[in-house]
């Protein structure tokens, strides 16, 4: 409710700074500067509100044109991108001011070319940071206040693009990531194959392919193949850490496959095999994912045997979030930055 | 009687036209009710009569009536939106006045009249109009930034206020209101189907499933239009069994010279009765004009990738619209599991080298699949119990069982 904008006439915003003057007064006033803000140097960028109480919403003097959302976007990725500070301070200020860009945004209805690179910039920062966040283990993350984020902007990009994006021949390396991340982010949907025909003139036939064999091979249960594409893509790709939150149930449907499969009496199964099916580059990484599922690595570590392993257990659903970033973990995403 | 297309031939006048009407609703049965639906519609016979693309007749002295003023107001309604069509071209304000026929006909008729239901079939072509008219609005329609939704999509409100008001009507089904859910589904049906909402099928699926006492009442062609789209939703849903069943129903119920229909449900039926292993012969094919899936059918039949990829890209649109791309990975997995079945019954022994099936693939122009990938892909058909058996890694081997190593697919 707080996003929804007046069925009214669009404000039309005059705001030309990524922070309002009246806003940086009245948050020094009160003592309400983040962390960052107020300890390491960073700018003010306007943040989140939640009450009209003390700002109203619709006042045109504090809402940001297109050209200073996408600055304050651009601003926002540059601190983030910044390693020297703490993770968790720079992950919760950029996902808080992110929020409030898209509430402008909602308020004054921002349309066109513009529109879709701030949201498409936006959606390259979610997908990145969720990695990144649950890999730290970072208390700044809160699932669900990100999986309705993601939501909101994969929805809203989709509509924009749908108004104002066909007319563009030469799409960006952001944009059909974008529309490749959108379709990964649908993966468990039988449409999801569908998306990908969508989308397919804004990827190009190149990424619409793997994009489309991704989708396959992980609806076939086919881990061999769905990791080797995987760690086939460039590591700075968006849809490797758009990819993530496949890769738990993958490598659980893997295992199960894998006992039914080579069930059989004296049948040992090596654990770089094993790890070649779950897409890990190493057999320790391997070795500590069984243990998370439950099995057990016999002789000296380096094979299991899969009449032994408990099919019920690795197809159960119940699995707590921790168990979950466990298995998702080791995927080699070595470059998390939001580089173009 | 005569038909619609009769009395519309006769018509020169207004007069004609109200009399006409006066008389088909005096006497409050449902076969006039259906002749008369065809007189109030914006494609009916009558549509094109200049005389009667009129606006504002209600506010004119001295002009033929309707004796019952509800259906009175409701023909002065529709003749202003064969106006705003026909004359004006303005589609919107069609729709609008098309809006007010719903609400007049939801408050003045469905939720007053008791113990009766012969009008429904005028409320059936009220409902078709107002999604026709909801998309000439939208298609032809000057284009409205800021609204958020279609006018199609707004339709499913209309519908669901008339659901509303017909739903607790409990009486015999002979005279009950409850009898038009079922045409009031498929008209939501068509529209979610357009808007892809299609969770909000679900409350109204259990619906008709509850409603047993009233299938009888229902009639074949709204039954057999439910099933279309319910098998349609089904698939959706990776549910086969319902699926089959539901398109099946369609096409059995479906009259033989309604062959556009019947194929179009054949274009969804095909696919699911492939992934439940029944694969359909070229004579049918060819009969209902399907010869996209020949090619298909033969590359699933014999298990040669390849050439389903290739026969899938051929006629790529066809395939996207009847939704064979939504369990691509089942006919993926048939196709495999049918080529494995071959090579295993050319080898005669129950112990296969995965080299076998690795030549095999390359041989039919599979070549980006190697032995580890291979090993996986057999894995997981074991595990689906497409193949009992299991596989040997250290020697490479998949060991099949001696009784029936390929299970019939249907009963998987």
């Amino acid at each position: 409710a707080e996003m929804t904008a007046s069925k009214s006439e669009a404000i039309a915003p005059r705001c030309g700074e990524i922070c309002p003057d009246y806003e940086i007064q009245y948050r020094i006033e009160k003592a309400l500067l983040h962390p960052l803000e107020k300890d390491y140097g960073v700018q003010f960028v306007k943040a989140y509100t939640r009450s009209a109480a003390t700002l109203h919403l619709g006042n045109p003097d504090l809402l940001r044109t297109p050209e200073a959302l996408l600055r304050s976007v651009d601003y926002l990725l540059e601190v983030y991108d910044r390693e020297e500070l703490p993770f968790g301070l720079r992950f919760s200020f950029a996902e808080d001011r992110m929020r409030a860009v898209r509430q402008d945004s909602t308020i004054t209805r921002i349309s066109g070319e513009i529109a879709l690179i701030i949201f498409e910039k936006q959606i390259s920062f979610i997908i990145r940071s969720e990695y990144r966040a649950r890999f730290e283990r970072s208390r700044a993350f809160e699932a669900q206040l990100h999986a309705t984020a993601t939501e909101e902007c994969f929805q809203k990009w989709s509509q924009l693009l749908a108004d104002y994006g066909q007319a563009n021949m030469n799409p960006s390396k952001l944009r059909r990531e974008v529309a490749a991340a959108h379709c990964l982010k649908r993966a468990e949907a039988p449409e999801s194959l569908l998306m990908a025909f969508e989308y397919r003139s804004i990827m190009g036939q190149d990424l619409f392919k793997t994009v489309f064999d991704l989708l396959l091979t992980y609806r076939e249960g086919n881990s061999y193949g769905f990791f080797s594409l995987l760690s086939s893509l460039p590591a700075s790709s968006l849809l490797r850490p758009a990819c993530c939150p496949l890769v738990p149930p993958l490598r659980l449907t893997a295992l199960a496959t894998m006992a039914k499969a080579f069930k059989a009496p004296g049948i040992k199964l090596p654990l770089d095999v094993i790890s070649a099916w779950l897409g890990f580059s190493s057999v320790v990484d391997a070795r500590r994912c069984l243990a998370v599922a439950g099995v057990v690595v016999e002789g000296d570590g380096d094979y299991v045997l899969p009449a032994k392993m408990d099919v019920q257990r690795l197809t159960s659903t119940d699995r707590s979030e921790p168990v979950l970033i466990e298995l998702e973990c080791s995927l080699s995403l070595d470059s998390l930055t939001l580089g173009s | 009687k005569m038909s619609a297309d009769s009395y519309a031939r006769n018509m020169r006048s207004l007069d004609d036209y109200f009399k006409t009407l006066g008389r088909l609703l005096q006497d409050e049965n449902w076969d006039d009710a259906e002749i008369a639906s065809k007189l109030l519609s914006v494609h009916g016979p009558h549509s094109t009569h200049a005389f009667l693309q009129v606006s504002r007749l209600g506010e004119q002295r001295n002009r033929p009536f309707i004796r019952d003023d509800t259906f009175d107001a409701i023909a002065v309604l529709h003749l202003q939106v064969l106006h705003d069509i026909h004359v004006e071209k303005n589609y919107e304000s069609a729709y609008d006045v098309h809006t007010q026929i719903m609400k007049k006909f939801t408050e003045e008729i469905l939720r007053i009249k008791r113990e009766s239901n012969w009008f429904l079939p005028i409320f059936y072509q009220l409902c078709t109009d107002l999604r026709n008219t909801a998309k000439m609005a939208d298609e032809l329609g000057a284009p409205d930034e800021e609204r958020d939704t279609s006018f199609y999509e707004q339709c499913a409100s209309f519908i669901m206020e008339s659901y509303r008001a017909c739903i607790t009507d409990a009486r015999d089904a002979r005279i009950s209101k409850k009898i038009a859910i079922l045409n009031m589904t498929n008209q939501l049906f068509r529209i979610y189907f357009k808007i892809n909402k299609l969770n909000l099928l679900k409350p109204l699926i259990r619906t008709i499933d509850n409603a047993e006492n009233l299938q009888r009442a229902f009639s074949m062609a709204d039954k057999v239009t439910y099933n279309y789209f319910l098998g349609r939703n089904a698939m959706f849903d990776s549910n086969l069994p319902l699926s089959e069943r539901s398109l099946s129903y369609a096409f059995r119920n479906c009259p033989a010279e309604c062959a556009t229909n019947k194929r179009l449900v054949l274009i969804y039926l095909i696919p699911v009765k492939m992934f439940l292993g029944h694969m359909p012969s070229q004579a049918v094919l060819r009969k209902y004009k399907l010869e996209e899936f020949i090619e298909v059918v033969e590359a699933v039949k014999v298990g040669n990738l390849a050439q389903l990829d290739a026969a899938l890209t051929k006629h790529e649109d066809f395939f996207i619209q009847c939704g064979i791309f939504l369990m691509l990975e089942k006919l993926r997995t048939i196709t495999f599991r049918n080529l494995f079945k071959r090579v295993s019954l050319i080898l005669g022994k129950n112990q296969i080298p995965l080299d076998a099936f690795l030549v095999c693939l390359k041989f039919l122009g599979v070549h980006d699949v190697d032995s580890d990938e291979l090993a996986c892909i057999v894995a997981n058909l074991i595990a689906q119990n497409k193949i009992k058996g299991y596989i040997s890694h250290a020697h490479q081997k998949l060991v099949i069982s001696k009784k029936e190593p390929f299970p019939e697919l249907h009963s998987i």
